[in-house]
């Protein structure tokens, strides 16, 4: 029998502008390999589909169709924008992945026919991007490849704004990921320990002021970070950019709704100490410094769907 | 406007909800049911349907496959895979399509049981193309094969005599045959003569560095069923690209596309091949990893010269294909993000040059390769020009199984039917021979012909 390396395997791959890592402890060495590029193979073909700079993906095309037209897509497109309206709708707007084409938050660009996996548009030129989703469902995608290839031990991030750790580490407990305030390079703002779970992330100044409220057109300024944790990637990215825009009690709101959703928010600002951690994620968030404890007593994880 | 959708949140739209959404819509939005608007676009012609048998739904095989699932009136009623895994993975697919179809392992039973096909999409190892599209035309059904034909010019020569033998269409897999950049390129170098005279041509296929092929644990297809279709383990049934009882290596995996590139733009196949290669840079292999040839052509009356690599260890400067002559220079690659033209300090000017779009590339100032920008007389945007400009948003194999599919239904004209692409495989798999007898391969005229 091959030897099981002692420290976990680490896999990287450029994809959808980042570079997405894999780290598998516990796993012959070939096997890790193989499994990795299986990984990353998906990753590139789900590029070619989602990403809007690839002209002939579903999500440009889309983009270039008239009003009332549709186009037959393929099944992961369909999710994810089927996943993008459940967010919009979730977040009264805030994540919105038509932004550029939606006339009143009312409106509905798109139609959906489920049984031929084909969307239509409304009006014409409807502009989509996925970008606020699209690598957490990457990563998404490759957690149930990883469960497919029986590898029960995983840690996999896209550019270190989406994370999901599957099952245990190999001295057992849980993942424990850092989370880095934007202002501050070097000292961790705390970590957080997650099994089974994505965190993702997203701040104003980590990215140069990308996030911009799409129900106002101004660049979002109510929290310097947020992060979002969920049972799944795609979730959790989508939620962690909406969170920019919200505020607590909306967030709040959302988390009491949405099972097994968690935020933690920085507002702007404030300093870590201020940071405010939101749903069942709570009482499993290690701070390197005191912060102010959970508002709400921390649901079960059991509760999580 | 809104109106009809505003009562329900789209996504909760369950099929009879959407189908009285999408009626009413009709009405007053000009919302199309869904027959596929956008490519029905100026014709209201109903489409026949197609019934496709589906070999071999691997990794490339699932690229055709979904492609081929945008295309209208494709009705898949069987997949063939000796793995079930794959099959799984298709059948899944499919029925996301509301397309249930019967699965089978071994092709001729799939032949034997279904007798109501009109095609198959063949995307199984190199080895077997031959053996099958040959059963599938003698079978009565046209065949779409993916490239390399076969990797043997024995197995290719089969496919072509078929093919005329049965009278049964064959389409084999080099999709730069039906994009529209590259008829536009070609328009531009051969009747534009945007380049002067072409002299030389260059082209890599540079990649990465990868790991093997693998398998989920416990998926492994059992020694029976491998040694029933001819693998020794499963390592070789995945990476059967690697080994020469399967394929013909890299040259024919990706070299075969470009070469086809030049031959089709020069308008002839080579008359002479020179290579080096060999396998350098991985253990448990066959076939060469890199492989650098120097192909010559004459075009004329004159000498054409051509350098191609690929090469599996960098994937620097990617995959392209270079077109040189005395007056520019045209780049153009199937990602849709590098096509330009140099032009030379000498060149006579041309009148639109001063209209084209310019970029700065490599160095130097160079002319978007744009489709869609000839103007008509009266200085509007000629409707042909942007009808290709549409069609070139299509996925590649998209529009390459649509001229298949269009020549089935229409007998327009197939883009690579297979004597064109037996020329192609005698171009790559010949500079395999090349490599291996260590000195130059003049070609005759007839080797080109079945």
């Amino acid at each position: 029998m091959p030897e099981i390396p002692p420290a976990p395997q680490r896999f990287a791959h450029d994809a959808m502008a980042c570079t997405f890592e894999l780290y598998l402890p516990g796993v012959e060495p070939r096997y890790g390999q193989r499994a990795a590029q299986a990984a990353f193979d998906e990753i590139d073909r789900l590029e070619q589909i989602l990403s809007r700079f690839v002209p002939h993906s579903d999500i440009a095309r889309l983009s270039a169709l008239e009003a009332g037209q549709f186009l037959r897509v393929s099944p992961e497109t369909a999710e994810c924008l089927q996943l993008a309206e459940r967010v919009y709708a979730a977040t009264r707007g805030a994540f919105d992945v038509a932004f550029r084409s939606r006339r009143d938050l009312r409106s509905a660009p798109l139609v959906f026919d489920p049984v031929a996996c084909a969307v239509g548009v409304r009006e014409a030129r409807v502009s989509l991007d996925l970008g606020a989703l699209g690598k957490g469902y990457a990563v998404e995608r490759v957690v149930a490849l990883l469960r497919e290839w029986q590898v029960s031990s995983a840690l996999v991030h896209s550019g270190q704004s989406t994370v999901y750790a599957r099952g245990q580490p190999p001295n057992g407990g849980t993942w424990r990921v850092a989370l880095r305030a934007p202002e501050q390079s070097a000292a961790p703002l705390g970590f957080v320990e997650l099994r089974d779970a994505a965190l993702s992330g997203s701040g104003q100044l980590l990215h140069g002021g990308h996030i911009v409220d799409p129900r106002t057109g101004r660049p979002a300024d109510r929290h310097d970070a947020t992060w979002a944790s969920a049972p799944s990637a795609t979730v959790a990215d989508a939620l962690s950019t909406a969170f920019m825009l919200m505020a607590a009690d909306e967030v709040r709101a959302l988390c009491e709704h949405w099972p097994g959703v968690s935020a933690i928010l920085l507002p702007a600002g404030r300093t870590a100490h201020e940071a405010l951690c939101l749903g069942p994620l709570g009482g499993r968030v290690q701070w390197s410094r005191p912060v102010r404890p959970p508002e709400r007593p921390a649901q079960r994880p059991e509760d999580s769907g | 406007m809104n109106d009809v959708f505003r009562a329900s949140s789209v996504s909760g739209l369950n099929r009879r909800e959407f189908l009285t959404a999408a009626a009413a819509a009709s009405a007053g939005l000009m919302m199309t049911r869904p027959g596929w608007a956008q490519e029905q676009a100026g014709s209201a012609d109903k489409v026949d349907e197609l019934r496709i048998a589906f070999i071999g739904p691997g990794s490339q095989g699932r690229n055709l496959l979904t492609q081929c699932l945008k295309i209208p009136g494709i009705r898949f009623a069987a997949i063939c895979d000796i793995w079930p895994y794959h099959q799984e993975y298709a059948a899944n697919i499919l029925k996301k399509y509301d397309q249930i179809v019967k699965v089978y392992a071994d092709y001729q039973e799939l032949l034997a049981h279904e007798k109501d096909l009109d095609a198959a999409i063949i995307a199984t190892p190199d080895w077997v193309h031959a053996e099958q599209t040959v059963a599938c035309m003698k079978a009565g059904l046209h065949v779409y094969c993916e490239k390399e034909m076969a990797n043997t010019l024995e197995g290719c020569r089969q496919m072509v005599q078929a093919a005329r033998d049965t009278g049964k269409l064959l389409q084999i897999g080099h999709q730069r045959r039906s994009n529209p950049r590259y008829w536009h390129a070609l328009k531009m170098i051969k009747n534009d003569r945007i380049l002067g005279r072409v002299t030389h041509v260059n082209g890599q296929w540079n990649r990465s560095r990868r790991f093997d092929l693998g398998w989920p644990e416990g998926r492994e297809l059992d020694d029976a069923s491998l040694k029933k279709y001819g693998y020794d383990t499963m390592d070789r049934f995945r990476n059967w690209r690697w080994y020469k009882q399967y394929s013909g290596g890299p040259m024919a995996d990706l070299g075969s596309h470009q070469i086809d590139v030049f031959n089709w733009f020069l308008e002839a196949p080579p008359t002479a091949v020179q290579a080096s290669g060999g396998l350098d840079n991985y253990d448990d292999r066959e076939w060469y990893d890199n492989v650098l040839a120097l192909y010559e052509y004459k075009v004329g009356g004159k000498k054409v010269r051509g350098f191609y690599q690929v090469l599996n260890t960098t994937s620097h400067g990617g995959f392209f294909e270079t077109f040189m002559g005395d007056e520019g220079s045209l780049v153009i690659s199937e990602d849709t993000r590098r096509g330009f033209i140099f032009r030379e300090q000498e060149a006579k000017r041309r009148e639109w040059e001063d209209e084209a779009s310019m970029v700065e590339t490599m160095g130097r100032d160079a002319i978007e390769l744009k489709i869609g920008e000839t103007l008509r007389p009266d200085g509007t945007k000629d409707p042909e020009g942007q009808r290709l400009l549409e069609e070139s948003q299509k996925p590649p194999h998209q529009l390459h199984m649509e001229n298949f599919f269009n020549a089935i239904r229409h007998g327009t004209p197939l883009s690579c039917p297979p004597e064109v692409a037996y020329e192609t495989a005698v171009s790559v798999l010949r500079a395999n021979d090349a490599v291996e007898a260590g000195c130059r391969v003049e070609f005759k005229p007839e080797e080109f012909k079945v």
